[in-house]
């Protein structure tokens, strides 16, 4: 009686920031719903939501495309970041779109660890850190190592990020291009059923000019994550705390809030169909 | 932080609370009984592993024994009947094998499956894939067991759970 039906759990996000190596199967569906909280500055009032809505399809058995709508809010007031003011904002905007394209080399359920590659290319249209206008062309590029121990109850990610963005803000006459650079983990333990509880890390640096000798800034998070899971939805909460940044406000290293803030929470929430 | 709590954990509260979940028996255990040996007379022969014997099936089989109670049914005239569940996505799923005389598999019955995806390891082609494996096959995926795209966990899990339950036979019930 149910023979309409099968099985999409692939791809379900274990955590907030930190990807799997799951795919969707060929020809199914989902939908997400991503809302990033980003919170406080050196002082005043920063509050930037990040919101992204994602339809995305199994290609393939291994290749899995999708297509994102981002948009932000900002609410600034009287805002300092790590080396100036930053300019006062209550503004809702469409800041861009994105395609995402990810290939599942090697599966955690099948292989001894989970491989797989990922692209994902962007046009944006507002500066995450401060509102302001601009134009940012990105290039993200993803390797994504899974690890699963206890018959998949204990999920383990390992995720290294390269990003070369090409940018130019109100008053540029050219595009400046940057290279940002991230790693990221994550563990998750299934506790009871429907539930996964676990910690991420992200640490991410950006190179002016794409050189690797112009480091601009390196921003570290660590926090918990929590997922819960039915059959055809799943939500994931993530609260990120910046625990390390450089430069600080005073050049050295303490938290860096002029690219990011004091912390990050992310809802995601996913519906299979 | 306060106001974040209240915006994400009572929206997810609310959606948890309405949106639609799953829960399908598709046999009982005297209709998988039925199923599996028609008209056959079955009594209940439970066991409860000792440290030594789990040790020794998760030595043989590779799959770890998550509970020492094993729920078993002599079947006159030869064969068994065990109950038993492996992990599924979410939830558990509830199956069936049944044993020749030999040891060698009879037929599986997936029984009790909680969540709305994964309907194909029931499909009765897939099944007929475990019949007559016995303790020494291999029982691997993608090997002499067919994946089952989109439904990888619940494939290697069930696997997983018959090579068990062939070395429970071989070292306990034989």
């Amino acid at each position: 009686m149910l023979l309409g039906v099968c099985q999409t759990r692939a791809d379900e996000n274990l955590f907030g920031y930190t990807y799997t190596a799951d795919v969707l199967p060929k020809g199914k569906w989902e939908l997400e719903q991503w809302v990033t909280g980003r919170i406080g500055k050196e002082s005043g009032t920063f509050f930037g939501s990040d919101l992204r809505t994602e339809i995305e399809t199994g290609l393939t058995d291994r290749l899995q495309g999708s297509l994102y709508l981002n948009y932000n809010y900002f609410y600034i007031k009287n805002a300092q970041g790590s080396s100036g003011p930053i300019d006062d904002r209550n503004r809702f905007g469409v800041s861009g779109t994105s395609a995402e394209f990810k290939y599942q080399m090697l599966s955690a359920y099948k292989d001894s660890f989970g491989l797989a590659l990922y692209l994902e290319p962007g046009y944006g249209t507002i500066e995450g850190s401060d509102g302001s206008r601009h134009q940012e062309i990105e290039l993200e590029g993803k390797i994504i190592l899974e690890k699963h121990w206890f018959e998949d109850s204990l999920v383990g990610t390992f995720n290294y990020t390269l990003e070369p963005e090409w940018a130019k803000g109100e008053g540029d006459h050219r595009f400046n291009v940057s290279l940002k650079m991230e790693g990221a983990t994550g563990l998750a333990c299934r506790f009871a059923k429907h539930w996964y509880g676990g910690l991420e890390t992200r640490v991410q640096t950006e190179f002016a000019d794409a050189n690797l000798n112009k480091s601009s800034f390196v921003a570290a998070f660590v926090g918990p994550s929590l997922h819960y899971g039915r059959d055809r939805w799943w939500a994931t909460l993530t609260v990120l705390p910046q625990v390390w940044g450089w430069p600080d406000s005073h050049g050295t290293g303490g938290l860096h809030l002029d690219d990011h803030e004091r912390l990050e929470v992310r809802l995601k929430f996913g519906y299979n169909f | 932080m306060n106001d974040w709590f209240r915006w994400t954990a009572v929206p997810a509260l609310m959606i948890g609370g309405v949106l639609p979940s799953y829960a399908v028996t598709y046999l009982t255990v005297e209709q998988a009984q039925q199923a599996i040996f028609p008209g056959a007379k079955l009594t209940s022969a439970n066991v409860k592993l000792s440290d030594a014997q789990r040790k020794a099936i998760e030595k043989a089989s590779k799959v770890r024994v998550r509970s020492p109670e094993q729920k078993v049914w002599k079947v006159e005239g030869g064969g068994w009947f065990i109950l038993d569940e492996v992990l599924g996505k979410h939830e558990f799923i509830t199956y069936a094998v049944g044993l020749n005389a030999d040891g060698s598999v009879k037929q599986i019955e997936v029984m009790d499956y909680r969540e709305t995806y994964g309907y194909e390891i029931r499909n009765q082609k897939w099944r007929e894939q475990f019949v007559g494996k016995t303790s020494q096959s291999k029982l691997k995926l993608d090997d002499d067991i067919k994946n089952i795209t989109g439904a990888t966990l619940s494939s290697r899990h069930l696997t997983d759970g018959v090579k068990r339950l062939l070395s429970f036979y071989d070292l306990v019930l034989k």
